[in-house]
């Protein structure tokens, strides 16, 4: 039995290494995806740079003192001729600011009203508009105080007060934020990893009319499954220690500290995030085959298989929207549990132990049950003849 | 020896054989004659297996095949109609493939490889990907695939079909060969001279039953007809067999 088992594994293995098309299939996404990500990343970092450094406001009216006060603070305040108003609601600008129409004589003591005027389902201006808000409401206190020091009273009275703000997040924390994609991307890569290969294992068997001479052979349908299954396991791997090997190599040269934040994957976090995707790889060669068996053709199979690409978003998008529901249940979810305990890995926060446990035990059975399954297929009359 | 005994096979509605019963000694060649659908193929998959009987059952060296297959399946060596191979292994890849499969010891391989490559003419072929075969390579190489392991029982669906003359004689002298060395060979096909130069007996099967059996010689003076080609057309379309297929 060891004998064919082998005998299946390695002609399925010699066969997938030789077949150009799965070949381009599995490790060509790999290599796409960590390249997209890394040019998000990077032109994201490059945006946030620009948009702290570069702030331009467009005024109309007259406040000197205000403009002044905006400008030592790298504001660059640039007059508007025209209609404001319309000129952000056509999207011309993000942001401005209107100003009294007549410039005030000096002393008096009236509020100076101006109105900043912005577009909030504009993504980009929240930036900039939280820095221009800040400054103004600064000026107003800092003028509010010299008025009431004029009149020889403390300060202190017009701040009954004093807020301070201390964000406890690590930098590495923060990193997380950048990072929510990197488990979905990871976990996608281990789903799709051996679809080509699989889809040619089973329905391509059907397609080229190759199973029913296999299946005279007197070798067990459990040991031609398994036999399978495992190269499947094995070519699901390769695909994804490549993508974490560019993945790690992204990580450490995009430039996060830019951003104030700090990404440190090391390896042994890489060898434990291997560690988690290992039983992913299991699951999702196993539901290839057993979808792959139903499949006519190639070109079938590929459609029911992509179905397995989109599992790890649900957990991804359950995670995203809910960050606080964690609770240690889901380990036992298989992509819901990998997709916290891999965050968690990135962070450099570690995961429980059992975890892992939690994942081999939750693989098994998942794993047992495709595979059966797909063994019971292989001898239907309607597979083999039809 | 192979024991047909009483088999009868619906699908759904359909009749496809209705109690049929037939035996295949050892040394012997059998051609097994039949229009398109009249039962041929359907008899083979139920001889290895791959389909069940409803009623009835079938032996292999008192192995009862619906039973236990897979021993069964050791003495048997198939080439069934339209077998596919794996288009990036090597036709002698594919060859060990199957070695390997029907467990035999890793060391009897090659040899065995050899002597079929030999046998068939393949020698050119061999170290090729099976992509790009003509139908006659492909069919050799089935061919070598599905003896490889030295069968006792040799089963072959129409395997000259479209076969140019060289490979139909390597196929012949292939199947000589088997017989000489005490093995059992049922072959179907459409070729009435094939039949002819090959078979030591000749069954017609027809609307799912078998109409004739015997020599070559025994069936045409059955059917009072001259020829084989004249005998088999004749009892093919008896008006008593056609209700069986559609009843």
């Amino acid at each position: 039995m060891w004998r064919t088992l082998k005998a299946v594994f390695y002609k399925e293995l010699i066969d997938a290494v030789r077949d150009k098309r799965a070949l381009r299939l599995a490790f060509l996404p790999p290599i796409y995806m960590v390249v997209f990500f890394s040019l998000g990343i990077g032109f994201a970092i490059h945006l946030q740079k620009e948009g702290n450094s570069n702030i331009q406001l467009h005024v109309t009216g007259h406040a000197p003192e205000l403009v002044a006060w905006l400008e030592e603070n790298q504001i660059v305040v640039k007059p508007h001729a025209g209609d404001l108003y319309h000129a952000v609601a056509t999207g011309e600008l993000d942001m401005g600011l209107t100003m009294p129409a007549e410039p005030r004589a000096a002393g008096v003591k009236a509020p100076l009203p101006v109105t900043l005027v912005y577009n909030a389902a504009n993504q980009n201006v929240h930036g900039p508009l939280g820095r221009v808000r800040n400054l103004i409401y600064q000026y107003s206190s800092r003028n509010a105080a010299i008025n009431v020091m004029a009149r020889g009273l403390s300060p202190e009275l017009i701040s009954p007060v004093s807020i301070r703000e201390t964000n406890v997040a690590s930098e590495q924390q923060m990193g997380g934020l950048i990072l929510a994609g990197v488990p979905l991307l990871l976990l996608m890569s281990a789903m799709m990893g051996s679809m080509g290969f699989s889809a040619d294992m089973t329905a391509g068997e059907r397609e080229r009319r190759s199973l029913e001479p296999l299946l005279i052979n007197p070798t067990p349908s459990s040991v031609i499954i398994v036999g399978k299954w495992l190269a499947a396991v094995c070519l699901t791997l390769s695909v994804v220690v490549l993508t974490l090997l560019l993945m790690s190599i992204a990580l450490a040269l995009l430039p996060f500290n830019e951003m104030g934040f700090r990404v440190e994957v090391g390896v042994s976090a890489i060898l434990a995030i291997f560690w988690a995707l290992l039983p992913v790889a299991m699951i999702a060669a196993a539901l290839q085959l057993a979808l792959g068996i139903l499949s006519r053709s190639f070109k079938d199979a590929q459609t029911y298989m992509s179905l397995l690409v989109l599992l790890p978003m649900i957990p991804f998008f359950i995670v995203m929207t809910s960050p606080g529901i964690f609770s240690s249940w889901q380990l036992w979810v298989p992509l819901l549990g990998h997709q916290s305990v891999l965050k968690a890995l990135l962070l450099g926060e570690g995961a429980p132990a059992w975890a892992f446990s939690a994942f081999w035990l939750s693989a098994l059975p998942i794993v047992a049950a495709a595979l059966w399954f797909a063994g019971r297929q292989l001898r239907r009359a309607k597979i083999i003849y039809g | 020896m192979i024991k047909i005994d009483n088999i009868s096979k619906r699908f759904d509605n359909v009749v496809a054989l209705d109690q049929v019963s037939l035996s295949i000694n050892d040394g012997e060649i059998v051609g097994l004659l039949g229009l398109n659908g009249a039962g041929k193929s359907t008899l083979m998959r139920l001889m290895y297996g791959l389909l069940s009987p409803c009623e009835g059952s079938i032996t292999v060296d008192g192995v009862n095949v619906a039973q236990q297959p897979d021993i069964a399946r050791r003495q048997l060596g198939v080439l069934p109609d339209n077998a596919g191979l794996y288009k990036r292994l090597t036709a002698r890849e594919n060859i060990e493939y199957f070695a390997r499969l029907q467990g035999m010891p890793e060391a009897a391989i090659p040899s065995a490889c050899d002597s079929l490559i030999e046998l068939l003419g393949m020698e050119s072929i061999a170290t090729r990907y099976a992509d790009g075969f003509s139908l006659g390579e492909r069919m050799k190489t089935a061919l070598a695939r599905a003896i490889v392991h030295d069968p006792a029982h040799i089963l072959l669906d129409e395997p000259t079909n479209g076969l140019d003359v060289i490979t139909t004689r390597a196929v012949r002298r292939l199947l000589h060969a088997q017989k000489a060395a005490g093995k059992s060979v049922l072959f179907s096909s459409h070729l009435m001279y094939e039949v002819e130069n090959l078979c030591d007996r000749v069954v017609v099967i027809a609307g799912g039953r078998i109409v004739a059996d015997g020599s070559v010689a025994e069936v045409v003076e059955q059917s009072g007809r001259t020829s084989l080609e004249e005998a088999f057309v004749q009892l093919s379309t008896i008006k008593e067999h056609q209700h069986v297929a559609h009843a």
